[in-house]
């Protein structure tokens, strides 16, 4: 663990000055820090549980987590989504382990008690034996304070103080909508997800998947590997932009270029089917490639959703869900998967062995280990801090290589976490 | 290797087993080109999460074709660097069983492997899983097809018995 900073607040582990910007190694490294965390940033936010298309039918759930709180992800007899704490009134038993199911009640397997499928209470056993009046308290399952819906994301909040969802995104809604304009209709399927672990801190994750710096060093192997098989010319000089925003969130903006060769035509058609829904101008918005992070655990990637688990200060499990964009003809859905489940390009692949995540996730590790080291105190994520452009209150831009939504990122948790 | 007894000579066990033996050898002494060989030209090599999905529509772990495994293998010696340092892997097999195929031609063979692997570390060993030997425990299931009097692999599924479990940097070849 790093020495201690002298500091009385944990707003003061991340510096910045016009022109430099730190942020201190016991941020990744200290388990108190992490308790905090998930109790200033996970439990305090609006945290993405689970998809709609998950649980489409009633009765239907998900088991998930809200940092380290497990919540059941159900849909009730009223078509209505339910977030609820998976651990029984009686005695805290967790009622759930699979990762998903139907159910006609929740039963906890200990003494019997059940609940509905929207988590209230169906019946405590044995009603008989206790005193008369008691239990009248227990309504069900401990609710989320607050679910929201927005383009089939499920989000949960266990505070009352957060803002609307919408109110939260602030001006990151607008990408957030052109990202599931992707799909014709507005929605998504997701698809089972590839599930990684890594012995790192939940945040290595989120600063990089919006790093447009990295690539040309860590992938460096994956693209001189596609290259020599000429599935395409993976060109490294991009274009695009970051872009941060209060909140926390962040997006790195760039052309989609690293279409393989055999693919081109669906995608080449793909561009037209969406200037000729949305128009030309808005179209073109859309087909833009963007990896937008909605701080703190959800981000959307090429045509998939990456969802950040953290479990202790050092480890962290990613789920990556494929999509599958409805309302759009099935053979450009049929492209968009096959460039994502064969490895032939730089969105390809698992976390846990493709050739370009898997090499991300060994970075992770080998961040934490370098961290983990002690007197190595301040991470530095500076790059282009002195032309980031204001483009309102909530919102600035830089270059695509710039470390700003790393910085976006870093405001926001010294803000929540005081 | 894999050397059929004349074109009539059905797989049995120990015809089997010497198949199994000699590929794992090859993965543990890293020799894999010469392991990419003992593929057909269409085979498959899948470590799937759910066995009983569709792998072209569903995500694995791994569901690579020769082309694919050709491209895997050309980035191990290529600066990988989830594979830097490199695994280095013992393969138990154990449990083979051959199953009779629908002609003399192709055979399904089944077997339990138990895969020792470690990337050796560092010189200080700080990084959480290096130097620390895994081992992975895995029903397999191969299908076998005779080519020009040789066996070769139409298809090596390793179902992990942690599949569905998140898994840390399976970049090696298993």
């Amino acid at each position: 663990m790093s020495t201690p900073v002298q500091t009385s607040t944990y707003s003061g582990l991340v510096k910045e000055t016009a022109t430099d910007f730190s942020v201190h190694a016991s941020v990744y490294t200290d388990p108190a820090i992490f308790d905090a965390e998930m109790r200033n940033i996970f439990e305090r936010s609006w945290c993405y549980v689970a998809h709609e298309s998950e649980i489409e039918k009633p009765g239907d759930f998900r088991t998930s987590a809200v940092g380290r709180i497990p919540v059941i992800v159900s849909r009730g007899d009223d078509d209505k989504v339910y977030v609820n704490i998976n651990a029984c009134r009686h005695r805290g038993t967790v009622i759930c382990r699979e990762e998903r199911g139907n159910v006609r009640y929740f039963v906890c397997p200990y003494h019997g008690w059940s609940y509905h499928r929207d988590g209230s209470l169906n019946n405590i056993t044995d009603r008989d034996n206790f005193a008369e009046g008691w239990g009248t308290d227990i309504k069900g399952l401990v609710a989320a304070n607050r679910v929201e819906v927005y383009h089939g994301m499920i989000f949960a909040s266990f505070s009352d103080e957060v803002p609307a969802l919408e109110q939260s995104l602030g001006p990151l809604k607008k990408y957030v909508d052109f990202w599931f304009g992707h799909a014709l209709d507005g929605t998504v399927r997701v698809l089972k997800p590839w599930r990684a672990s890594y012995s790192g801190n939940w945040k290595l994750q989120l600063e990089n998947s919006t790093d447009g710096w990295h690539a040309r060093y860590v992938h460096i192997s994956a693209l001189k590997t596609l290259s020599h098989f000429g599935n395409y010319n993976p060109k490294v000089g991009w274009t695009g932009c970051t872009r941060g925003f209060s909140g926390g969130h962040g997006i790195l903006e760039r052309p989609r270029i690293d279409i393989p060769h055999d693919l081109q035509d669906e995608f080449d058609e793909y561009e037209r089917v969406l200037e000729k829904h949305y128009g030309k101008e808005q179209g073109k918005q859309m087909f833009v490639r963007r990896h937008i992070t909605l701080f703190p655990n959800l981000q959307l990637m090429e045509f998939k959703l990456r969802v950040i688990q953290p479990v202790s200060v050092n480890q962290t499990i990613v789920y990556e869900y494929p999509v599958e964009l409805t309302g759009t003809p099935d053979h450009i859905n049929k492209a968009i998967r096959t460039r994502l489940l064969k490895e032939v390009s730089i969105s390809s692949g698992s976390p846990v062995s493709g050739m370009v995540n898997a090499d991300d996730v060994e970075i992770f590790a080998r961040s934490q280990a370098g961290l983990t080291s002690g007197r190595m105190e301040w991470v530095r994520l500076a790059r282009g801090i002195h032309r980031e452009v204001a483009v309102s209150n909530n919102e600035r831009s830089g270059q695509d290589m710039d470390e700003l939504p790393q910085r976006a990122l870093y405001r926001e948790w010294a803000r929540r976490m005081g | 290797m894999g050397k059929a007894n004349g074109m009539t000579t059905p797989l049995d066990r120990s015809g089997a087993e010497d198949f199994l033996y000699a590929e794992a050898r090859l993965i543990d002494e890293d020799k894999l080109e010469q392991w990419l060989t003992l593929f057909a030209s269409d085979g498959i090599y899948w470590i799937p999460s759910d066995e009983n999905a569709n792998p072209v529509d569903e995500t694995s772990i791994i569901y690579d074709d020769t082309s694919q495994l050709e491209k895997r293998i050309y980035q191990l010696r290529n600066k990988h660097l989830a594979q830097d340092p490199r695994s280095r892997t013992i393969h138990f097999i154990s449990n083979v069983q051959v199953e009779a195929g629908t002609n003399a031609e192709e055979n399904i063979v089944r077997c339990n492997q138990i895969i020792h692997e470690m990337r050796p570390g560092d010189h200080q060993q700080l990084q959480p899983g290096l130097a620390v030997p895994r081992s992975f425990a895995a029903c397999c299931l191969y299908r076998l097809r005779r080519e020009n009097s040789e066996w070769r692999i139409a298809l090596k599924q390793v179902i992990l018995i942690n599949r569905d479990l998140p898994l840390q940097n399976i970049s090696f070849i298993l």
